[in-house]
């Protein structure tokens, strides 16, 4: 699997997500540009290859999400809870990738984890995707050890 | 009338989500009980009898796969259907868990109806 359908694979699963779970009805892809202060998950996988995968949502993102997710009053919302939800987010968003593009093998999240927006210590193949989520921003990054092997077929010949 | 449902899931975010799924849903639910990992799980069902068991995979203490473990050697717990809702969706994992017990599974992201048919089917209830 090469790096542009990896990147399509992000896309779709970020989509996929937001669509189901947040009901949120369409994300537009956005140019990259800084965004503003948020809150960064970040959750490692095993499996074939393994990673890692990094999700900042910006406040106004995040709260807005948070709100959808949990059907409550924006306003109503602690800094735990957004929290909680850009984690649960992340948690979901990886896994659906990873059930994507390693489809035939078994991988295993760790829990997410707050982390550092600034924090990019991680190597390795890289597919990031951005997009406007109703006000705010998110940036999704999933960092693999090295390229997803395609499936072997086997033939009958 | 209605369906008494169990929700173990470590998340407390996702035990919300679910438990407001279920009720937007239609899915006829009476009560719901949430336990935040396996282990409160089977302590919640001494006391409680439950019509269905919807579980997370990785949770602390005793996770999934160990909970549909400890149900299906229980005499009296394992008639209870017991569905997985994750993330993984491999077929490796699917297989793995069905054969350890349970009943159905959803894959997150997953829509509220595709929940609701999945309770309506592990419960044998008749479709509109």
């Amino acid at each position: 699997m090469n790096k542009s359908a990896v990147d399509s694979a992000l896309h779709e699963s970020v989509q996929d997500v937001l669509e189901k779970m947040f009901f949120v009805d369409l994300l537009q892809p956005c140019a990259s540009e800084a965004m503003g202060a948020g809150i960064t998950a970040e959750l490692s996988f095993e499996g074939n290859p393994p990673g890692s995968f990094r999700l900042t949502l910006d406040s106004v993102a995040a709260r807005s999400a948070a709100a959808d997710f949990l059907g409550a009053d924006p306003g109503e919302l602690s800094s735990a809870h957004l929290a909680d939800v850009v984690c649960e987010l992340a948690n979901m968003i990886c896994g659906s990738l990873l059930s994507r593009i390693e489809s035939s093998t078994t991988f295993r999240l760790s829990k997410p984890c707050l982390a550092s927006a600034e924090d990019h210590s991680q190597t390795g193949e890289v597919a990031c995707f951005r997009a406007r989520v109703g006000a705010g921003n998110l940036h999704a990054e999933i960092f693999l050890e090295r390229p997803v092997c395609p499936e072997i077929v086997e033939s009958a010949f | 009338m209605g369906y008494r449902v169990l929700i173990a899931d470590d998340s407390p975010v996702m035990r919300s989500f679910v438990r407001r799924v279920i009720e937007l849903s239609g899915f006829e639910l009476a009560e719901c009980f949430e336990a935040a990992n396996g282990a409160e799980a089977l302590e919640t069902l001494r006391s409680e009898w439950v019509d269905a068991i919807l579980t997370d995979i990785n949770m602390p203490v005793v996770d999934g796969e160990e909970l549909l473990r400890r149900l299906a050697v229980d005499d009296l717990l394992r008639a209870i259907p017991a569905i997985v809702i994750s993330t993984d969706a491999t077929r490796n994992r699917i297989e793995r868990l069905m054969a350890l017990g349970a009943r159905g599974y959803v894959t997150k992201p997953f829509l509220p109806e595709t929940l609701r048919s999945e309770l309506e089917r592990t419960l044998g209830v008749p479709c509109e």
